[in-house]
């Protein structure tokens, strides 16, 4: 039985939670107990050793993050619940952790649960959460580094260090400057997306790419790249203008 | 004795030597009388007989001279005006009156401008220098005594140059400069003597005598005065016989030989008196009185001196005549002058006014100019800043428009309505212990609620991820009124669902038409079909549904309104694509067609890709 640690300042989500797993999961998970403030969990946390905590972004005043930065061992694994924290939905990706959008959709917690059961051996929760408080310490500063699935596990990388990314159909392939390459079970578009933020920009279909790793801009329709690397990819001429407004401003 | 020579140098008509006999006097009256046809031959006829009688009659001189002005000026003849002019000039001159005289000349020198006759110009210079002489002012008279002899030497005329050296010498010997008097009127004499002008030559000699006593020389003074007289006898000329006769009076005086002085005073006198000569008659008898003193006749000296006293008295009246002349005409010279000036000033300040007025059009015209180009710089740029702020004003008001469509567009998919009927369905789920359907709704309702945020920021949006959130609209519109309707959305192979934007939601508010107004009032179960395929360029996106039909659902409605009112969100939807159509150039439209059954909404939106 996997234990189950369920923390939220709100009672009715509590209740929700706990009645979306209790029906379908009686089996499997065991609810071992709740918590309603960061105090509270990290008290249970120590006491009952959960093997899975469903964790709230925004618990009072505080946040899940600083419940974990309480926590001198991280030996359990964490899906965050969340209404609507764009910023740290945006960290937690980055993390490569799992989360829920509240209200919670049956669909959704399902898929969440398969996915731990998937992971559980691999033990890496701890890593993607110092990652996770990494990137979170101060929210002026963009994420530096990024987790990311690989056909073996998972990888950690700094994002400067990725000079492109390749769409392969429902994979994506990751060019890093030391001529390694990654494949990647995400989608370009949900790289596209993580990645937003940063120095990336989506001049093709099926190529991202790290615009302080452009050597040379060739004019044409659409005009191509020459990157660091050597590679040179086309510029579809429908991102051009845009393309070349984020390059005049960098 | 200067007058004499002064006198002599006035023909200087064409005529010839033997011209001033009694003969040619009669034979001129003759012409005259008969001729009497005003032109041009009657002027020249005028002045040469004028001319003749000058000396003899200046009276008739002076007539004859007006009457060739008159007839001059009446045919409008320059010369003769100008000829007659200087007439006059001699006439008043012979007569004393130098101030007219001079005016004269100065109108014939102005009046013969346009003859551009150098010797005419030259015998006028002549005449100013004689005037000049007599008062004086010898300066002056030497100048246009040079003058006149510069152009007589040019034009080679021998008369002239002996007139000119005559006068030379004559000045020089007032000035008291014996030798070259004597040298200018030698100078004369030679000519005189080749032209064969003896009265000239007489006059000379006369002249040469008078210096040669200055000098002491009274042997070359006496044979001078001996060869005038022989000559004066030929010409009859009584006033250089006079002088002669005076001359050499004075040099028996000095020889002590009273007799013959005597005489020859008294033949002088004689002439003088004949002439009406005062000065010469005061010359005659002072040497009378010399000579009678010598003789020891007091009585007679007495007489002759007194008388001559008179004389000189009336010569100094002369004189104070002339002084009175002189400054009358320095008067009237400033006078002149004065008008001159006065007159040049009002030229020239007529002038500096042109030039004014010239520099102040100029002025004007450079400001003018400078104004108009500033004017047009300033009305570009106006007009510029003002199309500038016409086009911003527009840009502002078109963003302001988009801005507001978006909300609006937002507005419409977010509508109240939705929402309220949503939570109420939850409500009604919660009521009948539907719970399974509540988390379900609740759920989905949140995840469109979250989509259509979302979307709402982008301009566009993937059509795969957009026709998510219309189903999702759908499936909730569906379990609300308890499966009243089915829906399909197909999308035609040939479209990338991923690749291919659309503006967010834009066919939320048609299928929002087709459940409220065709298929809530509809009997039995409808169906809604959303068709995406492509036409040519365009994305032809098709809602349809088999409810009621719009015509029926307004008449439903209202009976009155004969028209179907557009629906909020069909105008939404119409706003949207036409700032689509400006912002990008399209031609997307929207068409609405009544079906048998129900309502078809096309709405063709020009293909755009992501990539």
């Amino acid at each position: 039985m996997i234990k189950v640690l369920i923390v939220d300042d709100e009672q009715h989500c509590i209740d929700r939670l706990s009645k979306l797993l209790h029906p379908s999961h009686d089996n499997l998970l065991e609810i071992a107990g709740t918590a309603l403030t960061v105090e509270e969990g990290v008290e249970k946390i120590l006491s009952l050793k959960p093997d899975l905590i469903f964790l709230d972004v925004q618990i009072d005043d505080k946040t899940g993050f600083d419940l974990l930065r309480a926590l001198t061992e991280i030996n359990f694994a964490i899906i965050f619940t969340t209404a609507f924290e764009k910023f740290a939905i945006q960290a937690i990706k980055f993390s490569a952790i799992d989360y829920l959008l509240k209200p919670i959709d049956d669909a959704d917690l399902n898929a969440a649960i398969v996915k731990f059961m998937n992971e559980r051996s691999q033990k890496l929760t701890a890593q993607k959460i110092e990652l996770l408080l990494q990137n979170t310490q101060s929210k002026k500063d963009v994420p530096k580094k990024i987790i990311v699935p690989t056909v073996s596990g998972f990888e950690f990388l700094e994002i400067s260090d990725i000079t492109r990314c390749q769409s392969e159909i429902n994979y994506t392939t990751i060019y890093l400057k030391d001529k390694h390459k990654l494949v990647v079970a995400k989608t370009l578009k949900e790289f596209e997306e993580l990645l937003s933020s940063h120095p990336f920009f989506r001049i093709h279909n099926s190529h991202l790419i790290n615009l302080n790793c452009i050597k040379s801009y060739n004019k044409g329709k659409g005009g191509s790249v020459i990157l660091t690397d050597g590679t040179e990819i086309e510029v579809s001429f429908r991102r051009k203008d845009e393309f070349l407004k984020r390059l005049a401003g960098l | 004795m200067t007058k004499i020579f002064f006198l002599l140098f006035l023909s200087i008509l064409t005529l010839s030597g033997n011209a001033q006999n009694a003969k040619d006097i009669d034979s001129f009256r003759n012409v005259l009388i008969q001729y009497k046809t005003w032109d041009s031959n009657r002027v020249t006829t005028l002045l040469n007989f004028a001319n003749i009688i000058i000396y003899n009659d200046p009276d008739s001189c002076m007539k004859y001279s007006q009457e060739a002005m008159q007839i001059s000026q009446k045919i409008k003849w320059q010369k003769g005006i100008a000829l007659s002019f200087r007439e006059i000039g001699y006439a008043y001159y012979i007569s004393s009156n130098n101030l007219q005289a001079m005016d004269y000349y100065l109108k014939a020198l102005k009046a013969g401008e346009t003859m551009n006759n150098n010797y005419f110009n030259a015998t006028i210079y002549n005449n100013i220098a004689n005037i000049y002489a007599d008062l004086k002012d010898y300066k002056k008279a030497l100048e246009y005594y040079t003058k006149y002899l510069s152009i007589a030497e040019k034009v080679d005329s021998k008369t002239d140059e002996m007139n000119g050296f005559i006068n030379l010498g004559d000045i020089y010997t007032e000035m008291n400069n014996l030798p070259l008097g004597l040298d200018y009127f030698n100078k004369a004499l030679t000519i005189a003597n080749a032209l064969g002008n003896i009265r000239i030559s007489a006059a000379i000699l006369n002249n040469l005598g008078e210096i040669n006593i200055k000098q002491g020389n009274y042997d070359t003074a006496f044979s001078n005065f001996k060869k005038s007289l022989d000559l004066a006898e030929v010409t009859a000329n009584r006033n250089v016989k006079a002088t002669a006769l005076n001359g050499l009076g004075e040099i028996y005086l000095k020889q002590k030989n009273y007799k013959q002085a005597e005489d020859y005073g008294k033949r002088s006198l004689q002439l003088s008196k004949e002439v009406g000569d005062i000065s010469w008659q005061a010359n005659a008898l002072t040497t009378l009185s010399k000579t009678y003193e010598k003789q020891n006749d007091f009585a007679k000296a007495l007489d002759a001196y007194k008388e001559a006293v008179i004389l000189r008295d009336s010569t100094l009246n002369d004189a104070k005549k002339q002084e009175i002349t002189r400054l009358e005409m320095e008067y009237n010279f400033d006078k002149r002058e004065a008008v001159i000036k006065a007159d040049n000033d009002k030229k020239q300040a007529l002038a500096a006014a042109e030039i004014n007025k010239q520099k102040i059009i100029r002025n004007a015209s450079i400001g003018i100019g400078t104004l108009l180009v500033l004017g047009a710089i300033a009305g570009i740029f106006l007009y510029k800043r003002r199309k500038d702020t016409i086009e911003k004003k527009k840009e502002a008001e078109f963003n302001t428009q988009v801005a507001y469509t978006e909300l609006k567009a937002l507005r419409a998919q977010m509508n109240p309505h939705f929402i309220y009927n949503s939570l109420n369905s939850i409500n009604d789920y919660i009521d009948k212990h539907e719970t399974e359907l509540a988390t379900s709704y609740t759920t989905k309702f949140a995840k469109l609620m979250r989509m259509i945020l979302e979307n709402s920021e982008q301009k566009a949006v993937p059509l795969d991820n957009d026709l998510k959130a219309l189903e999702l609209y759908m499936q909730l519109e569906s379990m609300r009124m308890q499966n009243k309707f089915t829906y399909e959305i197909k999308v035609d192979d040939d479209i990338d669902q991923e690749n291919t934007l659309i503006p967010p939601l834009i066919l939320q508010p048609f299928v929002e038409n087709s459940i409220w107004h065709g298929i809530s009032k509809k009997q039995g179960v409808g169906k809604i079909m959303i068709h995406i395929h492509r036409e040519g360029s365009m994305i032809n996106c098709i809602v349809e549904d088999n409810g009621i039909g719009m015509k029926e659902s307004a008449e439903t409605k209202n009976k009155k309104e004969m028209q179907p009112k557009k629906s909020f969100g069909m105008k939404i939807t119409n706003a949207r694509i036409d700032i689509l159509n400006k912002t990008k150039k399209t031609n997307a439209a929207i068409t609405l067609l009544h079906l048998e059954e129900g309502t078809k909404i096309e709405i063709k939106l020009p293909e755009e890709l992501a990539f």
